[in-house]
């Protein structure tokens, strides 16, 4: 019966209908099912979805989204109220000061959580030293930036100048539609994101690479 | 036989009983749109008859097939399917006999014909009222009894003869004041501007050759409008690209330059004012007229191009909360920006609305007179940066829309601007999927331009080549359906049929995906602005399509790709150049800019961005013509079939 809850959860995000979505999570919840089972089913969808559709069509992108975060904040309350939660990697996630553009790092951040990563997201047109201040108080290992116009890489240039000059841990990932791989090597980032699936790919690669060196 | 009258031409011509509407066009010499050549199959060659229906064939099956059944309830027919029928009682006058009235859409007028009808229009809804004027003076010489000094003397003749008063005379102007006056013996014409700043003092002239040119500075193109002053119209005009382009195809890029470049804006601004001088000087230079009788210029053009212009740092506006430097209208003397007309020529540049709202959309509401009507308007202009005006005489709300240049046919594979070659018109036949177009000048094609984007979107979505969220059917039983580097494309027209062989004419998934963004940014612009009223598409009494794209778009196929709501043809208008017909108004009219103060001043400017409902609206309006069908409810049969 588990089983249907989480297929259930996989198909509502294939189709972006959160309305489903979220009563399956709270169904699967009740049953007992483990949050990252749950969390698990919202990547299969989402990696479906991403399968079934372009780059040049958005909409169901968006869609499934915006389903699997509703899915997510079911999942947040649930680990809210038990009060404990596994390790896992923490992500601080905006869009560069004077920017409002914010659907692209959305799709990003969703992609990020049902990936299992811990985001702190601090939204639209953000000074620099929010993202200072977010990434020493949560230890964040990433901080992922977007920047949609073109006169927003001068204050993407700005955030990452002062996050590398304060020497923190933090990884930079950079993207939105300003953005491009040779912008990322230019401004000192550490990868280049060209799409919600590819930032989390990457995400993934570059925490890889950074726990084999502490290992060295 | 009967006689067929093509109205606003006059035109009449005699045609036998069997004769098709569109033989008769042909034989009075009047263009009408036919892509099958006559052949009751691209449903393009629609006319709309005014008088005389029953001397015609009754409606065609294939009518109903391919008109609108909107259009056909307001008496349109196919020129090649409606014919002559009834021979009747013809006795040789047309009072008397059969005749056939048929009315020749604005949009179906040959070009040049339509920028004229553009400005007779204009003209007709305000009376010109220019701010400046030439007077003919004879001033007596001074003598013992009056030695008055010169320029009192001319001041008082012209208070006496004119009633102007406190008269104001430039420093530079002064000191050749004496010798003017005694070399032309103190008969003279003077050029004042606003009543009080005299422009110019000289020789005695034609005062009817008192020159303005009105300017839209577009991101893509500028256009020019010499007009003459004293009879209020338009002389002649002239389009000519923006030389910016090289640093940028849209604003952010230019005011990228600005800010990268510590020179940039210096750099760019002198661009723009030596094309503007290029234009201006080939208007006169074709029109006869000298460059110093061209007394007042009057600038539009989004924000970011009139601070370059007038050489205001665009720095700032390109952020959140995108603060302008000002937002009054500005007037400055032509020779302080090196201008070439008369250098005392006032230069005047439209107030904006907000940092992406300029004085181009400013120009669309003067000229259109949305703010002075009970009439509830909705006006989409259509540009690199589109904007949406909601309003009536109560209330003005407008949005900036980032649509992207893809409308003009640029940043596509082969998208190219409005000009000879490109392909304008399409259609494409349902069962053999073969694609039928038209190109500007008649020529082999050399790619497609905005209007011919439009028309071969609702084509393909009609036959079926894409589905609603625009993929390319690519199990498609057709050799025109193919993929490149796995891009799904449609083939327009093959190599050997273009100009030098280019290569196929393609349209990419990613071109389709373009124009949804554009046309989805456009549609939901519009959608929000009247949720946020609480209007509805029948409160809606016209919609205006603003911009060179909007000029020569057909507005079926625009409804069809779902580019502004659901509203019935008959209410929708393509209004040519709003903005540079603006920019003519506020030339020609002291009334016209104070009304563009207070509307820059009133009209409110809603962010997108920040609108709750936003992305939604843009997300659901990227699915052709919407992913609620039910929203184009006059399509639903059409397409659903």
């Amino acid at each position: 019966m588990g089983d249907e809850a989480l297929n259930n959860i996989i198909q509502s995000i294939i189709d972006g209908d959160k309305g489903t979505a979220v009563n399956a999570t709270k169904e699967a919840l009740r049953k007992g099912i483990h949050p990252d089972e749950i969390i698990s089913s919202l990547k299969k969808g989402m990696d479906e979805m991403t399968a079934r559709t372009t780059d040049f069509f958005l909409p169901p992108r968006y869609a499934s989204s915006t389903a699997a975060s509703g899915v997510i904040d079911i999942i947040r309350d649930h680990f809210a109220h038990a009060g404990k939660r596994n390790h896992t990697s923490k992500v601080v996630i905006g869009t560069v000061e004077g920017d409002n553009h914010d659907l692209g790092k959305n799709l990003v951040k969703v992609m990020l959580e049902a990936t299992g990563y811990d985001v702190y997201d601090l939204g639209r047109n953000v000074p620099k030293y929010q993202y200072l201040d977010k990434i020493n108080e949560v230890k964040a290992d990433i901080c992922a930036l977007s920047a949609t116009m073109t006169p927003s890489l001068y204050k993407l240039k700005e955030i990452i100048d002062l996050i590398v000059k304060n020497e923190t841990k933090v990884k930079l990932l950079i993207g939105g539609r300003a953005v491009n791989l040779s912008n990322a090597k230019t401004f000192g980032a550490d990868a280049y994101g060209q799409n919600e699936t590819e930032a989390v790919k990457v995400a993934t690669e570059l925490l890889r690479v950074a726990s084999r060196k502490k290992t060295l | 036989m009967a006689v067929v009258i093509f109205s606003p031409y006059s035109k009449r011509v005699e045609v036998d009983v069997g004769g098709s509407l569109l033989d008769a066009a042909r034989l009075a010499g009047i263009k009408v749109e036919s892509l099958c050549g006559g052949k009751t199959k691209c449903g393009k060659c629609k006319v709309k008859i005014s008088q005389g229906a029953e001397n015609l064939n009754e409606l065609t099956l294939v009518e109903k097939d391919l008109v609108d059944s909107e259009l056909l309830a307001n008496g349109f027919r196919l020129g090649c399917a409606a014919k002559i029928e009834s021979s009747g009682k013809f006795f040789g006058s047309v009072e008397g006999g059969s005749h056939v009235v048929v009315e020749i859409a604005p949009e179906d007028q040959e070009r040049a014909q339509k920028i004229l009808s553009e400005i007779s229009e204009l003209s007709g809804r305000f009376t010109p009222h220019p701010l400046v004027n030439s007077y003919p003076v004879d001033v007596p010489e001074p003598t013992l009894e009056d030695p008055t000094p010169d320029f009192e003397r001319l001041a008082t003749f012209l208070n006496r003869e004119y009633g102007l008063v406190n008269l104001e005379i430039g420093y530079d102007l002064l000191k050749e004041l004496p010798n003017i006056v005694r070399e032309n013996e103190w008969s003279m014409a003077v050029t004042v501007w606003d009543n009080k700043n005299i422009l110019s003092i000289e020789k005695k002239r034609n005062l009817e050759r008192t020159y303005g040119i009105a300017v839209d500075i577009g991101t893509t193109t500028i256009v020019g409008y010499l007009v003459d002053l004293r009879a209020g119209k338009v002389i002649a005009t002239e389009a000519i690209l923006n030389p910016q382009i090289p640093y940028g195809a849209d604003i952010m890029t230019r005011m990228n330059y600005c800010i990268e470049n510590s020179n940039g804006l210096n750099e760019l601004h002198n661009i723009i004012i030596e094309a503007l001088n290029k234009l201006i000087g080939e208007i006169c230079a074709k029109t006869g007229i000298r460059l110093k009788d061209v007394f007042e210029a009057s600038i539009v053009g989004n924000s970011v191009m009139e601070h370059i212009f007038l050489e205001l740092s665009p720095n700032f506006i390109a952020l959140s909360p995108y603060p302008p430097v000002i937002k009054k209208g500005v007037n400055v003397r032509a020779c302080d920006l090196g201008l070439k007309i008369n250098p005392r020529a006032n230069v005047y540049v439209l107030p904006i609305i907000a940092g992406y709202v300029g004085g181009d959309n400013i120009g669309v509401i003067l000229s259109t007179n949305l703010y002075k009507e009970q009439e509830l308007t909705l006006a989409l202009d259509i540009g690199t940066n589109g904007e949406v005006v909601l309003g009536n005489k109560d209330y003005v709300e407008v949005c900036s829309c980032a649509a992207g240049p893809a409308l003009e046919g640029a940043s596509l594979k082969h998208g190219m601007r409005a000009t000879t070659g490109a392909i304008e018109k399409v259609h494409i036949d349902g069962d053999t999927l073969d694609v039928e177009y038209e190109t500007i000048d008649d020529v082999p094609p050399r790619g497609i331009c905005g209007s011919g984007l439009i028309d071969l979107i609702a084509e393909m979505l009609k036959s079926r080549v894409i589905s609603n969220t625009g993929a390319i059917n690519l199990d498609l039983k057709s050799h025109r359906v193919r993929a490149r580097d796995n891009i799904p494309e449609f083939v327009i027209e093959w190599s050997d049929k273009t100009k030098n062989s280019l290569g196929d004419i393609v349209i990419t998934q990613r071109d389709i995906g373009e124009i949804q963004l554009a046309k989805a940014s456009l549609y939901a612009g519009a959608s929000v602005l009247m949720k946020r009223r609480g209007i509805e598409e029948k409160d809606i009494d016209r919609i205006l399509l603003s911009g060179a794209f909007g000029n020569y778009t057909s507005k079926e196929s625009s409804k069809i790709v779902g580019l502004y709501p659901d509203i019935p043809l008959n209410k929708v208008k393509t209004i040519g150049n709003g903005a540079g017909s603006g920019a003519i108004c506020a030339l020609l009219s002291r009334e016209k800019r104070k009304d563009a103060q207070m509307i820059s001043e009133s009209a409110r400017y809603v962010e997108l961005t920040v609108t709750p409902g936003f992305e939604e609206e843009l997300m659901s309006a990227m699915y052709l013509p919407h992913q609620d069908l039910s929203r184009f409810a006059s399509l639903e049969a059409r397409l659903s079939k």
